[in-house]
């Protein structure tokens, strides 16, 4: 029997993904490409063509190219590719068995079954035309899961409790919000809402449009209708976008923008994340009503929701993590690559449903939050020494993210940096990390000097911050590379933190706690003793019997077995 | 241990990324030396043909002229142009010719500095087996192109690429940047095709 794999098969773009050694990987391309365009085309000389090939000839050839075939799944609608009509389930099977030959290559051997994924809101129409384009691919179709339920089971594997789950799913063209109750291996979609045509490349529109506008500030001049200015603008746009995720302020350069006989006008502008968020917020409120309209037909209130799931590339975006979680009263949970999250839980789903052995994802997250102390307001009136978050527990590592702090008081020469990881609201209460300063503002009244300061985490656990001061460009930096005292897999962390939250409740009888804290302390000076004993015993025989028991006492704390503890305690006191 | 499919092909897939993230970057850098060599050409052309030529420029709101020895060539194009009795215009032409001389040694000098830099980069790109993708006048590719649009020419081959809108690039025979196009079809299949 071959192998099984899970399908994002998506409006604009699709994944494959695959179990191994327990864990669901998304599988590239020979160009290390993971995402296949969901388009098919034929090429001038009848040469089929699949996903980004198929794309880059739409604008040429929209008459032999095929694109969001997603959106006609379930109907008779027939597209002519040559001399011949082909149904929806056909051209979507035809972007299935790509990606077969795809996961095939790679994996060096057969792929024969597969789960494939579908909106919540398909109806048993479009769900049995999406089986069929499985079947035509040469799939045996073990499952055709909800996306939302796929999105869920990456972050949490089986659980035995009822959850009420709302997926917020923003891609690069649609959108669509839905909630779902897991209960096991049983899912009910209760509501779903959404708008086919938005997403993140009309960000990237309103961006570049925003450029054009800059240019004609800029040079009192409208920038002329020209193709090779429209792509050099739309491809800034995509890079600003992307920057601005991760810092408060972005540089477009594009010189020789415009040639007016001798003279030629450039365009240089510092786009700050504020103007982003505020050019694209209005297209995003329309995503909290659709937010609205589901918990509506679900019947629910915020605070019925258990958790919520971010999907999609645009939810990289900082300001779509904060609208939903200030809209819905809760963090959202984001740590998975929001774009593959999809495809990597069909594929759980496919290795469950063929009998692989199946973990919980694993990923590195940062276990405390990592922030500085500033002034800030409070209702209260503006308080100094609190903590300001600028990485959130349980962000995904690697991570990058800035914060823009103004001077507080008049004519201010130095910033101090005091960098501390915790949650405590006052930052003095954290544990520090370092401290630097910025010297030399230029003399300004009070919040007339911004400060960006910039937190970047990387894999190896090591924190960099970097500061900024605006006008001048002086920065200075710090490099804090034990940063990730622990690092725990998401699931390992909310079970730790369950586990501890638990001792809480139980360790209300204090004297009982302290006891054991005592028995601790004493087993911990003998140890203790044993390992110095050993050190100087080094060479004689009685080391190895030593080592031996110590080595024993190690095996047992680590299996948390109280009883061979306190025998093999004995034992080493004798021994001593 | 040999190594799995899977870190197999993270291992590689990572190493090539970095790799193209760097060349991607010097690629931005290539088009706007490409974008000032353009301009630069442009600039001498219109000054070898004919100094009066470049008059309509003036209409144009130039903010920064990049020479100031070019807002006192204008000022006295400026005054040239029939603000002044015939009979001036004899000594003003001398003048401008001088002044035209000079601009054009400054334009042509602007260009061949800035020509330089792009064989530079060029040739460093080269070693590194980054060239230039040939586009114009080429069948369109879809391995290689994205079209833009098309548009309709009576002399070009149908589905041949008519204009050139972002250069593409090749890195070891592989696609590092697609070039972006414009492809061109005959009048009357785009009117059908409208239809």
């Amino acid at each position: 029997m071959g192998k099984a794999v899970g399908i994002d098969l998506g409006t604009t773009n699709s994944v494959v993904a695959a179990i191994e050694n327990g864990q669901p990987w998304v599988i590239p391309d020979e160009e290390g490409e993971v995402i296949l365009p969901s388009c098919v085309g034929l090429g001038a000389n009848g040469k089929l063509l699949v996903g980004r090939d198929a794309l880059r000839q739409y604008a040429a050839a929209p008459e032999r190219t095929v694109k969001s075939i997603k959106r006609q799944m379930g109907t008779d609608h027939k597209t002519i590719l040559g001399e011949r009509e082909y149904l929806p389930q056909e051209i979507s099977a035809i972007i299935l068995k790509s990606l077969k030959q795809r996961a095939e290559a790679a994996l060096g051997e057969e792929v024969t079954q597969a789960v494939i994924t579908v909106p919540a809101f398909f109806t048993d129409a479009q769900r049995q035309a999406t089986k069929e384009a499985g079947d035509i691919a040469g799939f045996e179709v073990l499952q055709v899961l909800n996306e939302p339920t796929a999105a869920a089971l990456t972050y949490d594997f089986r659980t035995e409790d009822t959850e009420r789950v709302l997926v917020y799913d923003l891609g690069g063209g649609t959108f669509d919000v839905s909630i779902v109750e897991i209960t096991g291996e049983v899912t009910e979609v209760l509501a779903s809402h959404g708008n086919n045509r938005l997403g993140g490349d009309d960000f990237d529109r309103r961006l570049q449009l925003h450029l054009g506008d800059l240019f004609r500030q800029t040079h009192k001049t409208a920038l002329p209708e020209d193709a090779t200015i429209q792509a050099r603008l739309l491809r800034a746009a995509e890079q600003v976008k992307m920057e601005l995720s991760a810092h408060a302020f972005a540089t477009v350069r594009e010189p020789y923008l415009v040639s007016h006989g001798k003279t030629a006008q450039h365009l240089e502008v510092e786009l700050s994340r504020e103007t982003f968020e505020e050019l694209i917020e209005p297209m995003l409120k329309e995503t909290l009503d659709a937010i609205d309209r589901a918990l509506a037909d679900a019947e629910l209130n915020t605070a019925d929701l258990d958790r919520v799931i971010l999907v999609g590339g645009s939810t990289r975006i900082p300001l779509v993590q904060r609208l939903v979680a200030n809209h819905l009263g809760q963090e959202p949970i984001d740590g998975i690559q929001p774009d593959l999250c999809v495809g990597l839980g069909a594929a759980i789903q496919a290795g469950v449903l063929s009998g692989e052995a199946v973990e919980a994802i694993l990923v590195d997250v940062i276990p405390h939050s990592l922030g500085i102390a500033a002034v800030m307001d409070t209702p209260m009136g503006p308080m100094p020494g609190l903590f300001s978050k600028i990485i959130a527990r349980n962000s995904v590592i690697p991570v990058s993210r800035s914060q823009v702090y103004f001077t507080s008081y008049d004519n201010q020469e130095t910033v101090e940096i005091e960098v501390s990881q915790g949650e405590n609201m006052l930052a003095r209460e954290n544990v520090p990390l370092g401290t630097f300063k910025i010297e030399g503002l230029p003399p300004r009244p009070a919040s007339g000097v911004q400060v960006e300061v910039h937190f970047d985490f990387d894999h190896n656990g090591i924190l960099t911050v970097t500061a900024t001061e605006k006008e001048k460009g002086q920065q200075q930096m710090l490099i804090v590379d034990d940063a990730a005292t622990s690092r725990l897999s998401s699931h390992e962390l909310t079970k730790a933190r369950a586990d501890i939250e638990s001792l809480f409740e139980f360790g209300e009888d204090l004297e009982n706690l302290e006891d054991e804290t005592e028995v601790h302390l004493t087993q911990a000076e003998l140890l203790d003793q044993a390992y110095n004993l050993l050190g100087a015993l080094e060479g004689d025989v009685a080391a190895d019997k030593l080592r031996e028991v110590l080595g024993e006492v190690e095996e047992a704390m680590h299996e948390e077995d109280e009883a061979r503890i306190t025998e093999l305690i004995e034992v080493l006191e004798n021994l001593l | 241990m040999t190594p799995s499919p899977r870190e197999l092909v993270a291992q590689s897939a990572k190493f090539r990324r970095e790799q193209e993230r760097l060349l991607q970057d010097l690629l931005g850098i290539l088009d706007s030396l490409d974008y000032a060599c353009e301009h630069w050409q442009q600039a001498e052309q219109q000054h070898t043909q004919s100094p009066a030529s470049s008059v309509p420029s003036m209409n144009t709101p130039v903010v920064h002229p990049p020479f100031s020895i070019f807002q006192k060539w204008r000022q006295t194009i400026q005054r040239w142009l029939g603000q002044h009795p015939p009979s001036e215009e004899l000594v003003s032409k001398e003048e401008n010719v001088n002044e035209t001389e000079s601009m054009g040694e400054v334009i042509s000098s602007a260009k061949e500095g800035v020509e330089m830099m792009r064989r530079s980069l060029l040739d460093v790109l080269r070693q590194r087996q980054v060239v230039p993708l040939e586009s114009e006048g080429q069948v369109f590719d879809p391995e290689r192109m994205l079209a833009l649009g098309r548009e309709e020419s009576e002399e070009a081959e149908e589905n041949t690429v008519l204009r050139e809108i972002v250069r593409g690039y090749l890195w070891q025979n592989q696609i590092l940047r697609e070039a972006q196009v414009m492809v061109a079809v005959k009048p009357a299949a785009a009117v059908k095709h409208k239809g």
